[in-house]
């Protein structure tokens, strides 16, 4: 494990059609951490997920993977480098099979992922259309885990989903943690995301307003009332 | 019954030759998801690339046939950088780019070259077995076209390559999350995509021959195949193209030649009221 | 942005006016100031085009690409050209069948393409004028085959109108086009039926929830519009005195599609700009037909790299900044004039209109043994289910359980393969606009609202298209019950997730329904916005005394809202009662809720 974070965010300002979307954002995500972004819509979360993966230009400041500035690539290349980004509402390959959809690259190497997830590992030959919800949602995870990323980024893994699911969802995630993947995940749900994450930051109105380790951030009151609505 | 055996040799050879237009077309609609309208034009334009080779440079017909792929796939390429890339997902922009560049290309060819038909020397031999008529143009135009149709299916289907394209084709945002540059594999598909339409027009001139005028037919041709044999699908096309050229060999077989022609089009108009989705199309658009 | 643009409407509309002004003073003088016999004949040419496109314009704006417009001028022409000749009917007793014919045809034509769209639709008509061609050749007796009928009569002059005169024939066409004109502006935004044909066009799903019945609308608009056509290629017969196969070439017909596209299918005279500028042009340049086909298709990449609204915008902007105004975009100043006054006053205190109960105590809707498949999957299975009247039912269950198709069911989305859907007790065969009328409204999971049309525009035009008595005041009371006031002048498109959310349910309400399908309402919002609405939702209920349906993930908003639950699972219905209960079944604890 070496010293200096996987993924570092130093001072980022983005816009959007002029008004500010990100506002001096600052970001450490260490080896192996599972650090989780808090904050209501409309804060920004998105918005800094896709300027990570390249989707967004930022307007200032610097993005670096591992030491490389990153901000300013483009998106495949950006992926290439080491990100694997899912989106919100797990977009995947409708028409290609499970089994196609994880041999666009190659297997990860720190995790066996059809064991993580055997529910897929049942439905290899099966077109993703078919899938239900929450396999859809890991069969995007799985996707992201393609090509041993130094870092895994997941948005909202647990929207729109089965509250049976969302444990399991959560569990694969803390499985990835526990094999050694860097993840980090923006989560609607604070509760959940603050049980499993090691640190969390809390936006508001495009800035970092709180953060911390997890579970301080959890028992805080003022912070729980103000921005986690807990 | 001579007349009947006849008719189905003519519409099997048809069918053949029918697929191999459409073999682009098809690439177009399933991959690139483009109704390009351009298509009989760009047919059209390999078809000429390949003539003048010939006919200026005097080069061997393997090369003239080499030409008519690369002229294609260049004119595909530019087509789509500088045009569907940008009306992505905008069908109606789309159609209209494609109609315009077609306008464009077949005023273009009248005004430069004549709307007199091309020939390109090739092996003219008829074969005659047991009174059935079979010329080899034909034949070896069917040949080319099954291997075609075998060689893009297996690209597609079976290849690191072809899964890569159809991932772009499915959710090109994710393909590019996932480290393909999507640019890219958009102009290699269009550019393949139109230079077998180049190809298969040099093929089919010792039976079709080439003028400007060739660019509708083909373009109709094609898009008759595509919906025949369902939107997008590879192996439709040789469905498509049997069943377009079998009625259409017997429609002209058959009836005086003023009304022929209304029996593949009132095939069509059928197909698309009742079987959009091909005449063998899936009700594969559940939930 | 918004209080700028309203005070720049009273000029824009100006210049409207006199844009139009201008437009029919040259078009009423042309003639007299042309005396060239050749520069006549184009004149009348271009306004026969311009008949043909306004004909056309009528199908564009219903969503649909037609390349068989020229077509239908051909039957006009033929079949005025045949009885005029074959069988000496006068050109005026003609004229009608011919219109009749072309209008029944162009509804044949449409049923056959009703499901299609875009693509598929265009190669339909492609098609068909085909087919039309090989028909027209191939019937040589009645239709002189590939060469055509000749010497086909003048129109007959009355009172003192001798129409083998250009000039007069120029004015003949022109109260023609006026006539056009008139119907092209009533399928446009001025009558009911064109206000639902627009937005028809421009998000079919929308309207046909809102009670928009596509089919019937959509076949009127074609009957208008080949009808029309069949008219403006009897003129164009009977002033060249022929008619042939070339006449109705598929060329001709996208000639016709590239004039609506240069003037632009969104503006009233839009069409007859796209004609004269399409007829003139080659003609001054007198360009060859391979040169024409060149200049048309630069035009057309033109019209789709730079002009996509066609030219009438380039040249209005053009026009405000010599005028030295700001150009506006934005919805267009129709729709601003859709509202009435009253929906801003505010006069007495709004109140929301009272549901409709069920007469006879009878569940307002139920499912008796209903399934639903798609081929081998079969996506509901032997629901029996009635919704409890009066209050929040909730339903919920694992992605992929059926839930939407279950609404879909409801609503006739989807047909039910099996059992019955009843409503107030009587069976039902559902179709999505018939059912708006009698009461059910239904939002989805992504917030559909129209995207060029504000707010209040909207809310405004869902009421109009239920067909339903709604009061003034409900629809006041809404716009203030959700918080839309300063969103109502905003189109589609400029609103907040949030405001959408609001929007579309706002829109559901707009027909006073007694039922009121709501698809996960408060998906993608965050816990605020999720406290607000489900509290907006549980008054809404209590207000207006419907029966609310809702479909949700979101728990601890499902068991405080909801009186009655049911839970679906693979397509069958696995619990049902009141939540607490059915939060206690240890079957749907296993397939849904987890041990949290």
């Amino acid at each position: 494990m070496s010293d200096a974070p996987i993924l570092t965010l130093r001072n980022v300002e983005s816009r959007f059609l002029g008004a500010l979307k990100l506002v001096d954002v600052c970001i450490d995500v260490n080896e192996g951490e599972l650090v989780s972004i808090l904050g209501a819509n409309g804060a920004g979360k998105t918005s800094l997920l896709g300027a990570i993966a390249g989707l967004y230009r930022i307007s200032r400041g610097e993005i670096c993977l591992d030491g490389k500035p990153i901000n300013g690539l483009p998106p495949h290349r950006i992926a290439r480098m080491g990100i694997g980004f899912a989106p919100q509402n797990h977009p995947i390959f409708n028409s290609l099979t499970v089994a196609e959809s994880l041999d666009l690259g190659r297997q990860n190497t720190r995790i066996d992922v059809m064991a993580l997830f055997p529910n897929l590992a049942t439905k290899r030959g099966q077109r993703a259309a078919a899938l239900s919800g929450g396999e859809r949602q890991m069969l995007s995870m799985a996707i992201a885990l393609q090509n041993d990323p130094k870092i895994c980024i997941f948005d909202e893994p647990s929207s729109g989903l089965a509250p049976k699911i969302v444990a399991q969802v959560f569990e694969s995630i803390q499985a990835m943690v526990d094999a050694g993947i860097t993840v980090l995940m923006v989560e609607q749900n604070a509760r959940a995301a603050l049980r499993y994450a090691a640190r969390a930051y809390v936006m508001e109105h495009g800035r970092i307003v709180a953060d911390g380790i997890a579970s301080e951030l959890a028992n805080d009151d003022q912070i729980r009332r103000a921005y986690l609505g807990m | 019954m001579q007349l009947f055996l006849q008719q189905s040799v003519n519409g099997l050879l048809l069918g053949g030759m029918f697929a191999l237009i459409s073999i682009g077309l098809s690439l177009m609609f399933g991959i690139m998801k483009v109704a390009n309208f351009a298509y009989g034009a760009l047919y059209m334009l390999g078809g000429y690339a390949a003539f003048w080779a010939s006919n200026l440079l005097g080069v061997p017909n393997w090369v003239a046939i080499l030409v008519a792929f690369a002229a294609a796939f260049m004119m595909g390429a530019l087509m789509e950088g500088l045009g569907f890339a940008k009306f992505r997902g905008n069908e109606e922009a789309t159609l209209i780019f494609g109609l315009g560049v077609a306008l464009i290309a077949r005023g273009g060819a009248v005004l430069a070259w004549g709307s007199q038909s091309r020939f390109i020397p090739f092996s003219f031999n008829t074969y005659r077995i047991g009174g059935l008529v079979l010329p080899a143009a034909r034949i070896w135009a069917c040949v080319a076209s099954l291997a075609i149709v075998a060689g893009v299916y297996f690209v597609v289907n079976r290849t690191a390559w072809g899964r890569i394209i159809r991932a772009v084709s499915d959710n090109a945002e994710r393909a590019r999350l996932v480290g393909f540059n999507t640019r890219l594999h958009y102009l290699l598909t269009a550019g393949l995509a139109t230079g077998l339409a180049g190809t298969a027009s040099v093929l089919l001139i010792p039976v079709f021959s080439l003028s400007p005028a060739v660019d509708d037919s083909a373009l109709y041709t094609a898009m008759a195949v595509v919906i025949l044999g369902g939107l997008g699908s590879i192996p439709g096309c040789i469905v498509g193209g049997l069943v377009l050229g079998i009625v259409t060999a017997f429609a002209f077989g058959y009836l005086p030649s003023p009304i022929a022609p209304a029996i593949p089009l009132l095939l069509l108009i059928l197909t698309l009221a009742f079987k959009p989705d091909g005449l063998f199309g899936s009700a594969e658009r559940a939930v | 942005m918004i209080s700028d643009g309203t005070r720049d409407f009273p000029r824009i509309v100006n210049l409207d006016r006199l844009g139009i002004a201008a437009l029919a003073i040259g078009l009423a003088v042309a003639p007299l100031v042309l005396s060239n016999t050749y520069q006549l004949n184009v004149l009348v040419l271009m306004v026969i085009n311009a008949i043909l496109a306004t004909g056309l314009a009528i199908v564009v704006r219903a969503g649909r690409l037609s390349l068989a417009q020229a077509t239908f001028g051909g039957i006009g022409g033929y079949t005025t050209g045949v009885l005029t000749t074959k069988f000496s009917i006068a050109f005026w007793l003609a004229l009608p069948a011919g219109a009749l014919l072309a209008a029944a045809i162009g509804v044949l034509l449409g049923l056959t393409s009703l499901r299609l769209r875009g693509f598929y639709f265009a190669i339909a008509t492609f098609t068909f004028s085909q087919l039309a061609i090989v028909v027209l050749r191939a019937w040589t007796p009645v239709t002189g085959g590939m060469s055509g009928m000749f010497g086909l009569p003048h129109p007959t002059g009355f009172l003192g109108f001798d129409f083998s005169d250009p000039r007069q024939y120029y004015y003949l066409v022109l109260a023609v086009l006026l006539v056009a004109e008139l119907v092209y502006y009533a399928c446009s935004v001025s009558t009911a039926f064109g206000r639902g044909l627009t937005v028809l066009g421009e998000d079919e799903v929308l309207a046909t929830t809102l009670g928009v019945p596509a089919t019937r609308y959509r076949l009127l608009a074609f009957a208008l519009s080949s009808g029309i056509g069949g008219i403006g290629g009897s003129f164009n017969a009977h002033f060249i005195q022929g008619v042939s196969p070339a006449d109705i070439a598929p060329i001709v017909s996208v000639f016709v599609v590239i004039m609506v596209l240069a003037g632009g299918a969104k503006t009233v005279v839009g069409p007859i700009l796209g004609a004269i500028i399409l007829t003139a042009v080659p003609e001054l340049l007198r360009a060859s037909a391979q040169w024409s086909m060149v200049f048309y298709g630069i035009f057309l990449l033109l019209y789709v790299y730079l002009f996509r609204d066609g030219l009438l915008p380039v040249l209005k902007s053009a026009c405000h900044r010599t005028a030295g105004n700001r150009t506006i975009n934005g919805s267009s100043p129709k729709t601003a004039t859709v509202l009435p006054a009253s929906l801003g006053a505010a006069k007495a205190a709004p109140r929301p209109d009272e549901a409709p109960k069920s007469p006879n105590g009878e569940s307002i809707i139920s499912f008796d043994r209903v399934g639903c498949s798609f081929g081998a999957l079969q996506v509901l299975r032997d629901i029996d289910w009635s919704v409890k009247s009066g209050c929040i039912n909730g339903l919920i269950g694992p992605n992929g359980a059926g839930k939407t198709t279950f609404f879909n069911v409801l609503n006739g989305v989807t047909p039910a393969s099996e059992g019955t859907v009843l409503w107030q007790g009587t069976r039902v065969v559902p179709v999505p606009n018939e059912m708006v009328r009698r009461g059910m409204s239904r939002t989805f999971q992504h917030a559909r609202v129209f995207e060029n049309h504000t707010v209040a525009a909207s809310i405004l035009m869902a009421a109009e298209f239920s067909k339903r008595e709604v009061s003034n005041s409900h629809l006041k009371w809404l716009i203030a019950f959700f918080n839309l006031q300063d969103a109502a002048l905003l189109p589609g498109r400029a609103l907040t997730h949030y405001e959408r959310r609001l929007t579309s349910i706002a829109m559901a309400m707009a027909s006073n329904p007694a039922v009121l399908l709501l698809d996960e309402p408060l998906a993608g919002l965050d816990d605020t916005e999720t406290r607000q609405l489900s509290r907006m939702i549980a008054t809404l209920q209590q207000e207006t005394g419907n029966t609310i349906v809702m479909i949700e993930h979101k728990l601890s908003e499902v068991m405080e809202l909801c009186e009655a639950l049911t839970v679906l699972d693979h397509g069958q219905i696995i619990a049902s009662g009141a939540p607490r209960d059915v939060a206690k079944n240890p079957a749907v604890i296993e397939a849904y809720l987890g041990n949290e």
